[in-house]
């Protein structure tokens, strides 16, 4: 870092240590959070509402307000994931896995506790990472064109459909049906209607919220509340487990450096949502993960991954925000919308004379998430509690805000059809043991993977394979595919051969699988030992 | 066993029940989806009429409301969340015209009723002008801006195109467009004579076809002005002009460039302004740029240049949907206007952010329609082919 970044670092802070911009960010943590808690509504809809009244401000109270509102409902968002399954927006569908897995098994207070603790040192390392890389931002930018960002588009579809399911040949089938599905609506480029069946309001395509919520948390709820369980089931807690999960966060500090960074150069890239970061980050730690078994299930790897994901890619995904003019997601774009009432033009300006007030965001996004984690954890125990309480008593109102999350986000009733329906088919996924994770994010990728392809193409013809960032981003896919399909081949080998050797006994009851339904096809999915 | 079977289905059967329930309700809260609440229900039988509204006369509410339309003093939107759809992405300056409007417009709309801003982009405005005629409610809540494209679109029956101008209930524009063509300085072109001149292929990027970042290179280029690889298929007009930055595009054909990015043009600047449309006597016109109504076309060509113009001079048009009441449609109208010449706020944020306002009225936007909707059979393969890319 150089002496001028280093000054414009210490402008930044100090314009955001005033009383003014310190209770306006208090009073955006607080909103945030109470309705980020709100599975499926998210923050966004919050910070919409809000802009009107920061036109009125200058731009770092406005921003205060603004981000603090964004840093408190991204961590809140990643609470209920954890805590009940439920997403609270899209973006935070990675920490379902691990997460509520883990809550699954009876250590919903050692995950909560990961998941803030990863999420303050998240966004701590990415403003410290941000920092350094400020001269290099720009360059980074500008060299990420469509070829690359498709490439990015697939690696983050691959990494997921083969890596996090523990089954790459399923997981990747489920994710070109998410990537199916992303088609249906209007053609971008054409306008022609695909797969709409003359419904206009399949028009826009299928809509985000209602499918995720749907694949994730209707199966669960409903799950629960027919076999009359909490989410915990009958395994047990332990006092000391919120601070049993800070423990472990300190103790991965190197994966959550390396997540932090991984969301920091995915949160760079422009028009890249924030759920590519989350995923990549999470498909990443699982594969350094001790105990394969437990992914998916309830692996800490899988919960401080994501966790430290999910604020360190805010800080980054500013830069293309107020640098390029090109927001990465829908919370930002409104951010934008804020930016240039400012009367703040985006452009270089805002890496170089303007770089204190740029810094000026960072900071208020570290305060807020430090903020945010100190009232999170002053609420862990009773959020905890919420995890043992009977799925009869927590399915009414949860249905409620599922059936008010699907219908408000375009104030649609086939939206509430659609989320019963992917309910249906998620419930029949969990079942059945195939990973919903690929098929979301499939369906979360496919459209700018489809984008970004049609670009590439149309622009450089079949020579965009050969640039360097095309190159390496797709061994990196590449790599990410043949990996675990081999390994999952060497494993059936050795288990072939261990079958020839020994005298039938039957299936080996896996006896780490508590809490969560019983997986047919779980057996076949697992790596058997010292497996790497 | 058995029991616990039973047990588990009598369950099941609880949660399906409450499903439905759940489902009902949501549907019961959807009225206003299909407009069956909201404002337009002060012109309806009015059966809970608000006390005291807006301190406006107030009229017995009977049963006659076909026969004798309301004063629009009955209008009401309070209670209400008014909608702003934006048919472009996050970012560009249809936004954030979108948005400045929504901050203040809410302050002129009886009862004043919250407004939100909703980006519903895709498929150049078709989407957003598409759900604006089918789905959005008739009650004055919801009210967008669009690219003009769409009314072309409709007249050449463009394929999943719905949009009806004619039906619309127009509102006006903030600001007529001037479409302005910007080229990197890298290319060595200080003219727009030089581009023509050198025959070199210049990549423009665009968002799709029916937008003006298509039609008007692909006008240029059919008459010889420049040989242009048009990039279709760039989400919004941020996404086509970060394209230009990165050197994936040689140049844009936009409206309102030198506002968006200014540093473009500064000294040393990344690109200039070769050429642009109009005939320079629109007020975004830049001066010292040639226009394109200067170059020297066959007249069939200077009528797709005219269809352009008129296409622009909609510019950031802004619709309600059919079918909404006269009165509703008279005080939105009202306060669109306000808020766009009046509004204190919106104005200092407009000069503050450097957002040019030239307001024009509806009746300003619909005669720029009908010389749209007015165009000869015979011309319409041709337009095909310019605006919407489709060689016949």
């Amino acid at each position: 870092m150089d002496g001028a970044t280093f000054q414009a670092l210490i402008e930044g802070l100090l314009s955001t240590l005033n009383v003014t911009t310190l209770l306006l960010m208090s009073a955006g943590i607080v909103a945030g959070f109470v309705i980020g808690i709100l599975p499926g509504l998210g923050g966004t809809a919050a910070l919409a509402l809000m802009l009107p009244f920061t036109f009125a401000m200058d731009p770092v109270s406005a921003f205060a307000l603004l981000l603090g509102m964004l840093a408190s409902s991204t961590t809140a968002s990643d609470l209920t994931s954890v805590v009940l399954g439920v997403p609270g927006d899209a973006v935070s569908t990675a920490l379902v896995l691990d997460g509520y897995g883990m809550s699954k098994r009876g250590q919903g207070g050692r995950a909560i506790g990961a998941v803030l603790t990863s999420s303050m040192l998240g966004a701590l390392a990415g403003a410290f990472v941000l920092a350094i890389a400020v001269p290099v931002v720009r360059p980074i930018v500008l060299a990420m064109g469509s070829p690359e960002l498709f490439a990015v588009t697939l690696l983050g579809i691959t990494t997921v459909g083969a890596v996090v399911s523990g089954a790459p040949i399923k997981g990747l089938i489920l994710a070109a049906f998410g990537v199916m599905l992303s088609t249906v609506g209007q053609d971008p480029q054409t306008g022609v209607m695909r797969y709409t069946f003359g419904e206009p309001e399949l028009w826009g395509g299928l809509g985000l919220v209602p499918v995720t919520i749907g694949m994730f948390a209707l199966p669960e709820i409903f799950d629960m509340a027919v076999r009359n369980t909490s989410v915990a089931g009958t395994a047990a807690d332990r006092i000391d487990s919120v601070m049993a999960g800070v423990r472990d966060t300190f103790r991965h500090w190197w994966l959550v450096l390396r997540s932090a960074v991984i969301a920091i150069f995915i949160g760079l890239l422009p028009g890249l949502g924030g759920s590519v970061a989350q995923w990549v980050s999470y498909g990443h730690a699982v594969q350094g993960a001790k105990d394969k078994d437990l992914v998916g299930k309830g692996a800490i790897e899988g919960v401080i991954g994501p966790g430290t994901a999910s604020n360190a890619k805010d800080g980054a995904s500013l830069i293309p925000t107020v640098a390029f003019g090109v927001p990465g997601s829908v919370s930002m774009a409104i951010l934008l919308g804020a930016f240039l009432i400012q009367g703040l033009v985006p452009g270089p300006s805002m890496l170089t004379t303007q770089l204190p007030l740029t810094f000026s965001f960072v900071w208020v996004l570290i305060f807020s998430n430090i903020v945010t984690v100190v009232l999170c954890l002053l609420v862990a125990r009773r959020l905890r509690a919420l995890t043992t309480v009977s799925g009869r008593v927590l399915f009414a109102p949860v249905m409620v805000l599922l059936l008010v999350a699907s219908f408000a986000e375009k104030r649609s009733f086939l939206d509430v059809l659609i989320m019963v329906g992917f309910g249906v088919l998620g419930w029949f996924m969990m079942k059945l043991d195939w990973p919903r994770a690929p098929f979301v994010l499939g369906f979360v990728l496919g459209g700018l993977a489809e984008r970004y392809l049609f670009i590439s193409v149309d622009r450089y013809g079949m020579g965009w394979v050969t640039r360097p960032g095309v190159i390496l981003l797709g061994g990196l896919t590449v790599l990410g595919l043949v990996v675990p399909i081999t390994l999952r081949i060497r494993a059936a080998r050795v288990r072939g051969a261990a079958e020839h050797q020994q005298p039938p006994e039957g299936e080996r009851a896996d006896a780490t699988d508590a809490g969560g339904p019983p997986a047919s096809g779980a057996g076949s999915s697992r790596e058997p030992r010292g497996s790497t | 066993m058995a029991m616990l079977q039973h047990d588990r289905w009598r369950g099941l059967l609880r949660v399906l029940l409450a499903m439905l329930a759940m489902a009902l309700l949501a549907s019961a809260c959807g009225d206003t989806d299909d407009g069956t609440t909201g404002a337009a229900d002060d012109d309806s039988p009015a059966e809970e009429e608000p006390e005291d509204d807006t301190g406006a006369e107030t009229e017995e509410p009977e049963d006659e409301p076909e026969e004798e339309p309301a004063e629009n003093g009955d209008v009401s939107f309070e209670g209400e969340t008014v909608r702003v759809l934006i048919s472009q992405s996050p970012g560009g300056g249809f936004d954030t015209y979108a948005r400045m409007l929504a901050g203040a417009i809410g302050n002129y709309l009886p009862g004043n009723p919250d407004v939100i801003a909703e980006n519903m982009p895709g498929g150049a405005a078709v989407v957003m002008s598409n759900f604006l005629t089918h789905q959005s409610p008739r009650d004055g809540t919801e009210f967008g801006t669009f690219l003009p494209g769409v009314a072309l679109g409709a007249v050449v029956d463009q394929e999943g195109n719905e949009f009806d101008p004619h039906a619309v209930n127009w509102l006006g524009t903030p600001l007529p467009n001037v479409v302005q063509c910007a080229f990197r300085n890298d290319l060595g072109f200080e003219t727009f004579d030089d581009l023509v001149e050198s025959g070199q292929t210049v990549t423009v990027s665009s968002t799709g076809f029916g937008g003006n970042t298509y039609y008007v290179p692909a006008i240029l280029a059919e008459y010889g002005y420049g040989d242009f690889d048009i990039v279709i298929g760039y989400e919004g007009s941020s996404e086509a002009r970060l394209a230009v930055e990165q050197g994936e595009a040689d140049g844009i054909c936009a409206q309102g460039v030198v506002d968006t990015s200014p540093e473009w043009f500064e000294e040393g600047g990344l690109a200039s302004v070769l050429i642009q449309t109009g005939d320079g006597t629109e007020t975004e016109s830049i001066e010292d740029v040639p226009t394109w109504q200067e170059l020297d076309v066959p007249e069939e060509g200077r009528s797709m240049m005219a269809i352009a113009d008129a296409l622009d001079g909609i510019g950031r048009a802004w619709a309600m949907p059919p079918e909404v009441p006269d009165d509703v449609v008279t005080v939105v109208r009202d306060a669109f206007e306000t808020a766009w010449t009046e509004d204190e706020d919106l104005l200092a944020q407009a000069e503050q952010g450097g957002f040019p306002i030239d307001f024009r009225d509806h009746t300003f936007t619909e005669n720029h329609v009908d010389s749209i909707t007015s165009v000869e059979e015979d011309q319409l393969p041709l337009i095909m082919k310019l605006f919407y890319g489709e060689e016949s």
